[in-house]
């Protein structure tokens, strides 16, 4: 069963050529280059690639959150047609309590651990909706309910380390969604959890889009649960988009080599104690990008004269796009290599 | 004295294939918690309870299991980190148990353990070369001469730069420090290295490398590997047998395709039903077995099966009888009543 809307809906998220410098004693361009992407209404979009290719600084974008000296130096990202990049700091503090919610992979860093979780999340309520705290309370109960948690009325007097991991994940989840969000981004949300504690938290998502049409960014290296939860895939390499396509298209047939040697970087089920092939070399750091194709040092079909100019999203049928000029030519890509 | 030839050394006095082996018979390890006004412990959790365990030569021996588990306290005591409070450990015929001090501390050498984060496990004070070499200068297997030539033999052992030697750990990627530990590991040419969730902080690109690096070692040297992990895709990749752990008991043993195949106990197949695979029509066609509520507090366990609570195929007698593994055949050993009343995950 897909939960994918019909593409012919307005995104609800559109980032568009976004692009985020890091000024310093010199200024490093293009940590993040050229990437687009959208999520329609209640649709689940996987951002994946490995550490330092800038899925995590994108979703920090998006919710208006770069880290100190990180400036968007060009793009926009609209959510319900609302530019983000335009909005004072006022107003974007508005929108991530509303509009935009936003779930992380320690709950324990993300939670106040003085403050009773029933208050953290009736605060967002009293703040962003002006309810008193008695209704704002009441609702609180409700979302804990929600989001599974048994004896809600007597949990909303715990303080945070008095509950289990899964649980916390559960309250951030519900403080996330608390003022009815259109979107909710995901870091990672489910990296820390135990795999059935993983597995019910991602039912739980699940049952909100499902229910409240919430539209889900979920940020992952992990692609069991991309395969098990996502629509769409983007595939972001040393800080731009490679890949963009639908999750069943990209697990069956990816178009750039960054996403097949990934694919086969997971270790097959009917093929134990075999070597793996393996991505030769390392993500180059970040200011220190090859000028060319940003994968090619590490790519298999690295050294043809096309890899070496900038390269260019190309779409593809299907609502793809890839950012490879072989495979915007109809080559095939093939495996990485075993190693000998 | 140099390098190379002190480590031929001591795979003179290596212990033949024949006595490479680890048996524990019920391990037991009980932690206090909650202490009260004057220090006294109110009660106490069995992190490990009960468990007998085997590892032979060129095997390796998966641990999976949830936190809480005691899949990490095992790995502690099978490593001789920590002493048990009940059972054995016999390493190569020898009941560790009843060891001095430093008969103990020379058969240590024939283990050794890599943890889960390479990031904590290296002094950041001490060059590469150094943290590979230490082992053997503690053991007297090197001079500090020689330290240099033993580690380069070392770093290329695991597939690293040699020149890495003269570099200090925040100079290596995540990968490499993973690989540096396994290194240092290695310096007393152990026959078993404890590997606890050796991939678990690194990247899905850089995971697959330690996974190939362990198996390149076990086919090249005949290690044994006794991996603790809560992946169950890495277990599944490398482990010839494979032991589920649940609040501190094995509740299932044995080959790792037939338990990942046919699972007998409803915990496994829980757990194996909420691993995600990674092709997303055979990841939609998929049945997820639900437990029940949360895994009930350790200090206070049921009577009979501690799986009670959760198992959809709980019977009276399970309130009653504490499972203990039976063998089905083939090895295969499962500790649950109902054994057999389990399809295989779907």
């Amino acid at each position: 069963m897909s939960l994918a809307p019909p593409p012919s809906r307005e995104p609800l998220l559109a980032v568009s050529d976004l692009a985020i410098d890091l000024a310093g004693e010199t200024v490093q361009r293009g940590l993040i280059h050229d990437v687009s992407f959208t999520v329609a209404p209640g649709e689940s979009v996987a951002l994946i690639g490995e550490s330092g290719c800038g899925k995590t600084m994108t979703g920090m974008a998006v919710l208006g959150l770069l880290p100190r000296g990180f400036t968007v130096s060009s793009g926009s990202i609209r959510l319900g047609g609302r530019d983000l990049l335009a909005c004072s700091e006022r107003e974007l503090r508005s929108v991530r309590g509303r509009s935009l919610g936003a779930i992380f992979q320690e709950p324990m860093s993300s939670l106040d651990p003085t403050m009773r979780v029933g208050d953290q999340i009736a605060e967002a309520r009293r703040l962003h909706l002006g309810e008193s705290r008695k209704v704002a309370r009441a609702r609180a109960e409700e979302l804990l309910d929600r989001v599974g948690i048994a004896d809600a009325a007597r949990r909303l007097d715990s303080y945070p380390h008095e509950l289990s991991g899964g649980m916390q994940q559960r309250v951030m989840i519900a403080s996330a969604i608390a003022c009815d969000p259109d979107l909710v981004l995901a870091d990672e949300p489910t990296t820390a959890l135990d795999v059935t504690i993983q597995a019910e938290i991602l039912e739980l998502l699940r049952e909100l889009r499902r229910e409240q049409g919430i539209a889900v960014l979920l940020v992952t290296h992990d692609l069991g649960v991309v395969a098990d939860f996502c629509d769409r895939v983007v595939v972001m390499y040393a800080g731009t988009v490679v890949e963009r396509a639908g999750v069943d298209e990209l697990f069956a047939d990816p178009a750039h080599p960054y996403t097949r040697a990934l694919l086969d970087a997971v270790p097959q089920t009917g093929h134990p104690r075999t070597l793996l092939p393996v991505i030769q070399g390392r993500v180059p750091v970040a200011g220190r990008f090859p000028a060319g194709c940003r994968f090619e040092p590490r790519c298999p079909h690295g050294g043809d004269e096309r890899c070496l100019a900038p390269q260019h999203e190309t779409a593809l049928p299907g609502a793809r796009s890839v950012r490879c000029a072989r495979a915007a030519a109809g080559e095939p890509v093939t495996r990485p290599a075993v190693p000998a | 004295m140099t390098g190379s030839a002190s480590i031929d050394a001591i795979a003179k006095d290596q212990p033949s294939a024949a006595a490479r082996e680890l048996r524990a018979h019920g391990l037991v390890r009980t932690y206090p918690i909650g202490r009260g006004a004057f220090g006294r412990a109110h009660t106490a959790v069995r992190a490990v309870d009960g468990v007998d365990l085997e590892i032979t030569a060129g095997v390796t021996v998966g641990v999976v299991g949830e936190s809480g588990s005691g899949k990490s306290t095992l790995g502690r005591l099978v490593s001789l980190l920590e002493r048990p409070d009940a059972g054995r450990i016999v390493l190569d015929g020898r009941d560790t148990g009843r060891l001095h001090r430093a008969e103990l501390q020379e058969l240590r050498r024939r283990l050794q353990v890599v943890f889960q984060d390479p990031f904590g496990s290296l002094d950041p004070t001490k060059s590469i070369g150094h943290a590979v070499a230490e082992p053997l200068l503690v053991h007297r297997r090197v001079r500090r001469s020689g330290m240099a030539t033993a580690a380069e033999e070392l770093l290329t052992t695991v597939g690293l730069d040699p020149g890495l030697a003269r570099r200090y750990p925040e100079q290596l990627s995540g990968g490499q420090r993973q690989r540096v530990c396994i290194a240092r590991a290695l310096a007393l040419e152990p026959w078993l290295l404890v590997a606890d969730e050796p991939t678990s902080a690194l990247d899905l690109s850089t995971r697959s490398e330690i996974l190939n690096l362990l198996l390149s070692l076990q086919q090249d040297t005949g290690l044994s590997i006794l991996l603790i992990s809560h992946d169950f895709a890495t277990v599944q990749h490398l482990a010839h047998r494979v032991a589920v752990m649940y609040l501190g008991r094995i509740v299932e043993e044995g080959p790792t395709h037939d338990v990942v195949t046919n699972p007998q106990h409803p915990y496994t197949s829980a757990l194996l039903s909420a691993v995600p695979v990674a092709d997303p029509p055979r990841q939609r066609a998929r049945q997820r077995v639900v437990l029940r509520g949360e895994a009930p507090n350790p200090a206070r366990l049921p009577s009979g099966c501690r799986f009670r609570g959760r198992c959809r195929f709980a019977v009276a007698e399970c309130a009653t009888t504490d499972p203990q593994l039976t063998d089905l055949g083939s090895g295969h050993r499962v500790a649950c009543l109902l054994h057999g009343a389990v399809g295989p995950a779907a």
